[in-house]
């Protein structure tokens, strides 16, 4: 049950919900004027003043706030202690340092308030004000000896200090060694026997990872070899007790800085003890899969586990060091490592496995330019042959040796592609298991012949076309072929053969790259994914390519129909929405769908915000250490996402294409403390181009990609915009009269410089369509003669006025050649458009 | 080529290859931030050479006294890297959390019961179903039927008594409200 006072308090908070600031302060002010006088009202009437932010509240915000936090005794309520924290965090930067002073008074008034003294800890967390957590923290380790956390909690929050301050910054090094200090001490404190250890000591492998960190920014010169040492140790270590908890992170730690390092006989000698013997490789098959007992042989029983089992990153380390120490002169352990696979190979029932003969495809690419080897290293070739025999049924059997087949001299990929198009014709029919591998093994195949022979075309002529066309015609065979193998897959499926219709699009996009005035090939693409898709509803390779190839020619409205369908939520709103909605607002602006998208879009980057800063402080609460700087970093790449400000963009320009559309008000910040993060991810597109040539999906993008300069530019001139809108706005009283210049907004400074210098930018230019070009050319125009205006200078206004008129809004409206209808003529026309709104409200300015 | 890796925060921008398949639910942020700072050790990541994520798992530790037990809360490997053991390597990795960090008597993890290409891997996995709740997946769409799960669980070295294997546990049914 609430006390009146806090029914009147909540009556206020209604009022802010609402943005109604002079209501919510008229609330207050009645009750104070009433003769109430408690300390939550007072820091409510602050905190309503903060949000009210003219010089004059702003005054009385700071003194309240000021009366309020030197009040002897300090305040007892942790609510007002609370609130008023965030009246001194509203009133800014320079205030920030009155927060730990508020509540450093109230604790030390009651040192035996543990409750207090952790919630001023969890405030600076949730705040992500690292000063004052680190104070708050080692308050507590001070305070409450016996409680282990606070030890650890003081360690982190020095660290997240540090890394908060510059590099040049003298107090980073400071607190960087503070919290090293610290840590070393609990590792100091550890005991060779960790059955039972102190409360301060190492107890757990988070905050093993946790020291490991900060071995680095304490101690650069020496962090390898000190982290080479705990990781090496008895108590602490990867075999430890305390270690064992985060095994594989510990390990592969391990092997990283064995790498690094240089000590290539360490390397090989670990990696050795984590491979599986051969006894234990034997209780798999050929592939990492359990055998069923069936096929295990009665009297077989294996040793114990010595290895991981079958992991990569051993088996890569393993061959690495051993090429390596070969290098050196140590041709006997390059020996020992080639009968270590071969034994490992030969000890599976089914004779291979997938790491070790990938491991032996390594191995043998090491000497591949040197013809050389021990005795017994098969050629390269002769390895991806046997690689291909053993996975060639595997759908990763392209990729796992796409990077070894290009090592191959021409007369062996030829070579290699007539060996694999002679297995894969002998693969036997008979059972619907061997139908289907030997779709999968024709696919692969294919991959091959598009990696190998097709995605080194470069010239539009009769022969590339023909190959390519071939090309096609084979893989969609294989795709109709494999179809009426797939009558018993499950809905959430992809049909056996999908993998060659994809590969037949590739084809058909590589056709259109190579002759871009012929879109033939896309509506053929068209055809054949959206017929695939009948099949296979989910298959989101297919969904992204159509998506995309929609785009490319003009049919924005179907690509908007086929994006729902990747249902793409979350965080998949950062990094895939960009597929679809990349300069969408000057290309379907009077489409519902398109700001329903946008606005789901932007729904993470708040999201983030609120919610990374409890899951850090869970993570203090869990131990959870060594999560906790990746929990900051991936907050602040959503916070400062080129994705965040090119939606902004988006719909800001949406606003003005598609009235009804509400603006969505001042544009935010571009990334975040100056740094813009990129975390679109285009790699997920299927892709068998050659390493030495772009990406497929880069190949055919609908103009060119925005990034950084992108939104640095579009976001100043939303600035030159809005100034406009605001200088207009400004000029007329409610009922139209003008009022006096002195009141009215004055543009940022050097905008019109930001916009010359994104288009001059060297290399970066590039991320601009033409359209784009001439808009910005024109805002940065409007930007001078703004600043001109506001400064009374009349010359440059005139000067600035004839360009915009004669010269740079004309250019926004180019007559266009429409030969083929694409997304640029789209594109074109609304940039136009927006350019038309943009210089109409001129006259009003 | 696959590597165990334990799972981090900024995986979360790179695990499109699995999370873009229909049967692999996206989670708001703090859902997979939550069983970072809770259960790192129970997180992990199957990533090719190149580092692209194949396939991840999440579990937690939960339950009390001889129900103190790893669960299996998602397990996905993207649609090219099937067939592959990949699924096998991460169970693995999350039993041995089990046993050497948890000390949990069992692993458990939920299944439809139509899902019997899945029920299948389990069991071959050393899994048996332990009791079957009764319409604890809602239907996808309205009007669609709620359908039943099977709670399948596997012994750890703890339970020594294997009080977490039941010979008709097919037709054991229980409520949901009786396993929360």
């Amino acid at each position: 049950m609430s006390t009146p006072n806090e029914r009147k308090n909540q009556l206020v908070w209604e009022q802010l919900e609402l943005k109604a600031y002079k209501q919510a302060l008229q609330l207050c002010n009645r009750r104070i004027k009433k003769g109430e006088k408690s300390e939550m009202l007072l820091t409510l009437k602050a905190f309503v003043l903060t949000h009210i932010a003219t010089p004059a509240t702003t005054d009385e915000a700071t003194q309240i706030a000021r009366s309020l936090s030197d009040r002897t005794p300090p305040t007892q309520s942790v609510d007002v202690l609370r609130l008023l924290s965030r009246v001194w965090s509203n009133l800014g930067p320079s205030q920030a340092d009155e927060v730990t002073k508020l509540w450093e008074r109230a604790v030390k008034s009651q040192p035996q308030n543990e409750d207090l003294a952790r919630e001023w800890f969890w405030g600076t967390v949730r705040t992500l004000d690292w000063r004052g957590a680190q104070k708050a923290a080692m308050n507590l380790q001070k305070s409450y000896t016996k409680r282990r956390e606070y030890w650890f909690w003081a360690v982190v929050s020095s660290l997240l200090l540090h890394n908060s301050l510059p590099v040049d910054s003298p107090e980073r090094k400071l607190f960087g060694t503070l919290a090293y200090r610290m840590i070393d001490k609990a590792r100091n404190d550890t005991p060779a026997d960790t059955t039972v250890t102190p409360a301060r000591a190492i107890q757990t492998s988070q905050e093993v990872s946790l020291l490991l960190e900060l071995l680095s920014y304490v101690s650069p010169g020496d962090a390898n070899k000190e982290a080479l040492d705990v990781l090496n140790s008895k108590n602490l270590g990867v075999d430890s007790t305390i270690g064992g908890g985060d095994w594989w992170g510990l390990a592969r730690k391990r092997l990283d800085l064995l790498e690094s390092a240089g000590d290539w006989r360490s390397l090989f000698e670990t990696c050795k003890t984590l491979l599986p013997k051969p006894q234990n490789a034997a209780e798999t098959n050929g592939n990492g899969e359990t055998m069923k007992d069936d096929e295990k042989k009665s009297d077989e029983k294996p040793e114990a586990v010595q290895g991981r089992g079958d992991d990569w990153r051993v088996w890569d380390g393993f061959v690495l060091a051993a090429g390596k120490l070969y290098d050196d002169g140590d041709k006997a352990v390059a020996k020992e490592s080639l009968e270590k696979i071969l034994k490992h190979r030969k000890a599976l029932p089914t004779g291979s496995s997938r790491h070790g003969d990938l491991a032996l495809v390594k191995f043998s690419s090491l000497f591949h330019d040197k013809n050389d080897g021990p005795e017994g290293t098969p050629t390269l070739l002769e390895a991806v042959e046997d690689y291909f025999v053993n996975t060639g049924n595997k759908s990763c059997c392209f990729e796992d040796i796409q990077v070894y087949l290009e090592m191959l001299e021409g007369s062996e990929k030829k070579d290699f592609l007539k060996y694999v198009e002679g297995k894969v014709e002998k693969l036997p029919e008979e059972s619907e298991k061997q139908k289907i591998d030997k779709i999968a093994s024709t696919i692969n195949y294919q991959k091959f012949i598009y990696l190998l022979t097709i995605s080194p075309l470069s010239k539009a002529i009769a022969t590339t076309t023909k190959t390519i066309t071939s090309f096609i015609t084979d893989t969609l065979r294989v795709y109709v072929s494999a179809l009426s193998l797939g009558s018993s897959l499950l809905v959430t499926d992809n049909q056996y053969g999908d993998d060659a219709a994809l590969l037949s699009v590739m084809g058909l996009v590589r056709l259109y790259t190579l002759t871009p005035s012929n879109q033939a090939p896309l509506y053929q693409s068209i055809q054949i994914l959206e017929s695939l898709l009948q099949k296979s509803k989910h298959n989101y390779q297919a969904l992204l390519l159509l998506v995309r190839i929609y785009l490319l020619i003009g049919a924005i409205g179907s690509a908007l129909d086929i994006y729902p369908r990747l249902n793409i939520k979350q965080i998949q709103n950062d990094t895939l929405s960009h597929f679809m909605l990349t300069r969408i607002s000057a290309l379907l602006p009077n489409d519902a769908r398109t700001a329903s998208f946008l606005s789901d879009a932007g729904g993470i980057y708040e999201s983030s915000r609120t919610q990374t800063p409890n899951m850090l402080q869970l993570a203090f609460e869990r131990g959870g250490y060594s999560q906790m700087m990746g929990f900051l970093e991936f907050s602040e790449r959503v916070a400062g996402s080129v994705c965040r400000s090119m939606y902004e963009v988006e719909i800001r320009r949406l606003a003005r294409l598609s009235p009804g559309y509400p603006d969505s008000g001042t544009v935010t910040e571009v990334g975040h403390k100056g740094t813009v993060w990129d975390n679109r991810d285009f790699s997920v597109v299927v892709d068998c181009e050659l390493s030495s040539i772009a990406s497929f999906e880069k190949s055919f993008r609908p103009g060119p990609t925005p990034a950084e300069n992108w939104v640095r530019a579009f976001v100043a001139a939303e600035e030159v915009i809005q100034f406009m809108t605001a200088y207009v706005a400004a000029g007329k009283e409610a009922n139209g009269t003008a009022i006096g210049s002195g009141e009215k907004p004055k543009p940022r400074d050097n905008l019109a410089g930001t916009l010359a210098m994104a288009l001059e930018v060297r290399d970066r230019a590039g991320e601009f369509t033409e359209a784009e070009k001439a808009y910005l050319l024109l805002i940065g125009a409007i930007a001078e003669l703004g600043a001109a205006a506001t400064r009374k200078d009349s010359e440059t206004v005139s000067k600035a006025l004839e360009e915009v008129t004669s010269d740079l809004f004309p250019k926004t409206l180019d007559p266009t050649t429409t030969e083929t209808p694409a997304w640029g003529l789209l594109h074109k026309l609304w940039m136009g458009k927006d350019a038309a709104i943009v210089s109409e409200g001129l006259v009003a300015f | 080529m696959s590597s165990v890796r334990p799972f981090t925060a900024l995986d979360l921008f790179r695990f499109n290859a699995t999370n873009l398949d229909p049967l692999t639910e996206n989670y708001d942020i703090s859902f997979y931030l939550n069983y970072l700072a809770r259960w790192p050790t129970y997180f992990c990541a199957m990533e090719n050479a190149s580092g692209r994520i194949m396939g991840y798992i999440m579990g937690k530790a939960e339950g009390r006294s001889r129900e103190w037990h790893g669960h299996v809360t998602a397990l996905t490997v993207a649609p090219n890297y099937r067939r592959l053991g990949l699924a096998k390597t991460m169970m693995d990795e999350l039993e041995r959390v089990t046993d050497a960090v948890y000390k949990g008597y069992f692993v458990d993890l939920y299944v439809r019961v139509s899902n019997e290409i899945a029920i299948g891997m389990y069991e071959r996995l050393g899994y048996s179903v332990y009791r079957r709740v009764v319409d604890y997946y809602s239907g996808a769409k309205p009007g669609e039927t709620d359908e039943d799960a099977f709670d399948m669980r596997k012994p750890m070295k703890r339970d020594k008594k294997r009080g977490s294997v039941r010979e008709n546990g097919r037709n054991f049914r229980v409520r949901p409200e009786d396993v929360y």
